[in-house]
């Protein structure tokens, strides 16, 4: 009956004409912003982040949350068109979504998206609304021994990932893990393979890897061998939409999607790109057929971007309840608080529930409005498509150039762009895959971080790990995991040999 | 005599008259000001200089632009500031103590603190509370001293960083008592105050913004307090002068600077200008709800004593310590 | 593109390259021990398990090695070199004269180009870029060598 009540009040708030215009507007504006690859949502929210001052703290809340949910929608249709991820997360939907356009089933896959990203967020902030502080307090109770053994299993994600050769694939982890290691290493405050340059202290941005390794390598591959992007074909409305068999394949996969998505996003510090990751292992893991992902299996991409919007959603948990944000634009949005006078913490719901609760109706509202806004997007961004690639390879250089400048106003971080873009055609040339490679750089400081404070609070003792209840879950299903992958290898071998004989 | 009295007394009115302009010519803004915060949009420093923008707009009469130019602890906007054209055109707002501890910390800092970058003013200073987590049974600093004598290595301390302020805080409080404490870096003084309040560490030191609202929760335990007086929140929590500790004053202290060689009459002017926008009932409840006080330097030249003396004190303790590599 | 040693030979020995600057870079980083972990720990570990897949896939290769894909080297070079220009130039010069240059240098990448169509997808933009992230998000972006 609370939850009624609170929901009452919740609409009450919301559907003042203020505050659904500032949704609107938030949300219209995150939708763009998502689109154009490498404008963070982050760099986006703080540049808006002035025009929400002369405005309620609520109605401010309302637009820049619109511009973050907002922004998950958009993020996969560069990744889908163009091969191009804005962000590590949408990086996931690219190997599945660019072969689907390149099979010309590029609207099914923006459709598709759309809807899981619909589910996935609409889901969880029903999740968000009946169960906050508790699931905040499982947040708090996770400590490094927990957030170790979770990247773990990670990791056993990232060489599900691989399709070619698992040593190659691991080797590409590997090259991650390092790339991770570039900056000053939190415990010491050392600065790792900076070579003395400054840009070099807080990491190689991610948005640089990404879209060197994925979007720049794959323009240089295509430059003189297209026409256009993707090969010419004709765009009908009915070749936009999903057939009852695709409808059908990704329910579940969403479903589970929304889970992952939902259970990663409490945690503080682990980011959209994880659960991403996770759900699309966990799809290839548990299919009948994984030798479809890689080549435009639509679970690939129906789970992942749920995941990936329902985690983004769920950061909302420690944020709102405890006054722990998970990342920048979560300190941000803190940071809009403190602006109009409320200082986030544990009281926040309790001092003011209609804040809390305008909020979580503004998302249901907001969400309603990206589904429908998007839909009739999808017909546009694929005659994207259309566009001969002469005039479009230049313009998505220009994007990226500019898109990754706006995360620091850094032009460091554009050469840094031109560098993995040569690396990722290195890998190109070797066989080594850039998903895991990415997946590693992710994993890696997390890993090293909280495995080196879980060894300094505990003295070195391992078995900490496996006294831990969470922990020893997540231990129990790495290897788990890792025992299956062994199995089905060697089956596999076996049926192989068999055939040869 | 007096004719010539006369002429001498119009001559110098005419030079008056004449230098007027000059020197109001050399303290107008001739365009758009930045100010750049060297640290990510929502953090102390950036709401501050968004609080102040606006004011310093209207006080100057031209946009005052406010620019994140993140990283490397808060050394690549530094840097920036330091190298821009020195018009007086180019601000920095930013934790002091960071810039000065970072030519001790960092492998290589482009910029110096001294020669590149000339102060303006204080802005605000934010005071430490020193708290533990829930499940420890010490109910004071002395008792919690007691134990960590008896224990060391026991208490496990969350700092937001390697060289961050709160890190040295706590490492002089160490030294001073020859305690043995397990330091952990964390990423960021939020995720520290995750740490306490997940009872995964046992102790911080951390500004009010982020501590306050646990400690009135009962999910984390104050012990203590730095600054001039106890804090209205917590009238029973003393403070480190009272117990004379070392440290007494730590916390975030921020400012803003100049590039270096900028004009005297701009870095008056803008001295003036914040020193009233900082002194209005406004701007200091603003700054309140931070947790902070208004700190306005009375001159440039207070502020460059103060730096001096801070940076004399931290680069020793540093060395002494061992914080550096 | 024709190479005597094959494919994964030359990927295992790309690991191995990066596994020694790894290795050697790691030794000016202090190891310490389990419980008390140094910066030099970490590096050590990977440039190690990296060497071992170098190794493995060095040994199998003869089995395991595919056909190199062609890469169009021209492409490679003027983008990079497009890239590089545009953030060299963009803060000293401003955006649209870097993006004009960006543009013109990514196309060189193929044969038979127009000047006049490239000008014109130049110019266009710079339009898009000063609409985009100048006016519709404001971010202070340099537009001309002039301006502020």
């Amino acid at each position: 009956m609370e939850l009624l009540d609170n929901l009452a009040l919740g609409i009450s708030v919301a559907f003042t004409l203020e505050n659904l215009l500032y949704c609107a507007l938030g949300v219209t504006i995150g939708m763009f912003i998502g689109v154009i690859p490498g404008v963070g949502h982050l760099a986006a929210i703080s540049m808006l982040l002035p025009l929400t001052f002369y405005v309620p703290a609520t109605t401010a809340l309302v637009m820049l949350a619109g511009i973050y949910y907002g922004a998950q929608y958009g993020g996969s249709t560069a990744a889908i068109l163009l091969n191009l991820p804005g962000t590590p997360s949408s990086a996931v939907v690219c190997l599945d979504g660019y072969p689907m356009a390149k099979q010309g089933r590029a609207g099914v896959a923006l459709f598709m998206t759309t809807v899981a990203s619909f589910v996935g967020s609409f889901i969880t902030v029903l999740v968000l609304a009946a169960f906050a502080p508790p699931l905040a307090n499982f947040a708090v109770a996770f400590n490094s021994a927990d957030y170790f053994s979770m990247m773990l299993l990670g990791l056993v994600a990232a060489a599900i990932l691989v399709q070619g050769s698992p040593v190659k694939g691991i080797a590409a982890v590997l090259f991650g893990l390092i790339f991770g290691m570039v900056g000053t290493d939190v415990s010491t405050g050392v600065q790792r393979y900076a070579f003395g340059l400054t840009f070099l202290y807080d990491g190689i941005n991610i948005v640089a890897i990404a879209m060197g390794i994925f979007g720049v390598t794959e323009v240089i591959a295509n430059v003189g061998k297209v026409s256009s992007a993707v090969t010419a074909q004709k765009i009908t409305f009915r070749s936009l939409l999903p057939t009852r068999k695709d409808i059908k394949e990704s329910i579940f996969p969403m479903l589970r999607g929304t889970g992952i998505g939902t259970g990663v996003g409490i945690l503080p510090g682990t980011g959209t790109s994880i659960a991403s990751f996770l759900a699309y292992a966990v799809e290839k893991k548990i299919s009948k057929t994984p030798s479809k992902f890689g080549k435009g299996a639509i679970e690939g991409i129906a789970a992942p971007e749920s995941a990936n919007n329902a985690s983004a959603q769920s950061a909302f948990i420690p944020t709102l309840t405890l006054g722990i944000p998970g990342d920048a634009v979560m300190a941000l949005m803190l940071g809009a608080l403190l602006i109009h006078g409320i200082t986030p913490g544990p009281n926040v719901i309790s001092d003011n529930p209609d804040l809390f609760w305008g909020l979580v109706v503004s998302f249901l509202i907001g969400n309603v409005l990206l589904l429908v806004l998007n839909i009739p997007m999808v017909g546009l961004w694929v005659r994207l498509l259309k566009v001969p690639y002469p005039i479009l390879y230049p313009s998505i250089i220009l994007f990226i150039a500019v898109g990754v400048y706006s995360i620091n106003y850094s032009s460091m971080d554009i050469m840094m762009v031109a560098f993995f873009g040569v690396v990722g055609v290195m890998l190109l040339l070797l066989g080594f895959e850039p998903a895991p490679l990415l997946l590693g750089y992710i994993l890696g400081p997390m890993i090293e971080e909280n495995f080196r404070r879980t060894m300094l609070l505990n003295r070195g003792d391992m078995m900490v790990f496996l006294e831990r209840p969470v922990s020893a879950t997540f231990v129990a299903m790495t290897l788990m995991l890792l025992l299956w992958t062994a199995y089905s290898m060697i089956k596999s071998a076996k049926h192989k040999s068999i055939e040869q004989a | 005599m007096i004719s010539s009295a006369r002429t001498l007394t119009g001559i110098a009115l005419a030079v008056m008259a004449l230098s007027v302009p000059v020197v109001a010519m050399a303290q107008e803004f001739q365009g758009p000001v930045r100010l750049v915060v060297p640290f990510a949009p929502g953090g102390t420093s950036d709401i501050l200089a968004r609080h102040i923008a606006p004011e310093l707009s209207d006080a100057i009469g031209q946009p005052v632009i406010v620019e994140n130019k993140a990283g490397a602890g808060g050394n690549i906007g530094a840097d920036f500031v330091a190298k821009a054209q020195p018009n007086g055109h180019t601000l920095l707002l930013s934790d002091l103590t960071s810039l000065l501890t970072a030519p001790s910390i960092m492998d290589s800092v482009a910029y110096d603190i001294e020669n590149d970058l000339s102060p303006v003013t204080m802005v605000s200073y934010s005071p430490y509370v020193l708290a533990i987590a829930k499940g420890l049974p010490h109910s004071s600093f002395d008792e919690l001293v007691e134990y960590s004598l008896n224990n060391p290595g026991a208490i496990s301390v969350a700092t937001s960083g390697i060289g961050s302020n709160n890190h040295i805080t706590t490492e002089r409080l160490a030294q001073h008592f020859d305690i043995d404490w397990n330091i952990i870096a964390y990423r960021g003084g939020s995720d520290a105050t995750r740490a306490v309040v997940s009872e995964e560490s046992d102790m911080l030191l951390n500004g009010t913004t982020a501590t306050l609202p646990f400690a009135l929760n009962e999910q984390i335990t104050p012990l203590a307090v730095t600054g001039e007086s106890r804090l209205e929140e917590l009238p029973e929590i003393p403070t480190f002068r009272e117990m004379e500790l070392p440290g007494e004053l730590d916390g975030t202290y921020q400012g803003i600077l100049v590039t270096a060689g900028s004009p005297d009459a701009i870095v008056e002017r803008l001295n003036r200008e914040l020193v009233t926008i900082l002194s209005t009932p406004d701007m200091q409840e603003k700054i309140a709800q931070q947790g902070g006080q208004a700190t306005p330097s009375e001159s440039p030249e207070d502020l460059r004593v103060w730096l001096v003396e801070q940076k004399e004190e931290l680069s020793i303790f540093i060395e002494e310590a061992g914080i550096a590599q | 593109m024709r190479l005597h040693a094959n494919r994964d030979f030359l990927a295992g020995i790309a690991c191995l390259l990066m596994s020694s600057l790894v290795l050697w870079k790691s030794q000016e980083y202090a190891f310490g021990s389990l419980q008390r972990m140094g910066p030099g720990f970490m590096p050590t570990m990977l440039g190690i398990m990296l060497a071992i897949c170098g190794v493995i896939i060095m040994l199998f290769s003869k089995k395991t090695a595919g056909t190199f894909p062609r890469i169009n080297v021209r492409a490679l070079f003027f983008i990079t070199i497009g890239i590089l220009t545009f953030s060299l130039l963009m803060d000293r010069l401003g955006v649209f004269v870097a993006t004009i240059l960006l543009v013109f240098i990514c196309r060189l990448s193929e044969s038979g180009n127009k000047f006049l169509s490239t000008l014109m997808l130049s110019l266009a933009l710079c339009a898009l870029v000063y609409l985009i992230f100048s006016l519709g998000l404001s971010m202070p972006l340099r537009l001309f060598p002039w301006s502020f």
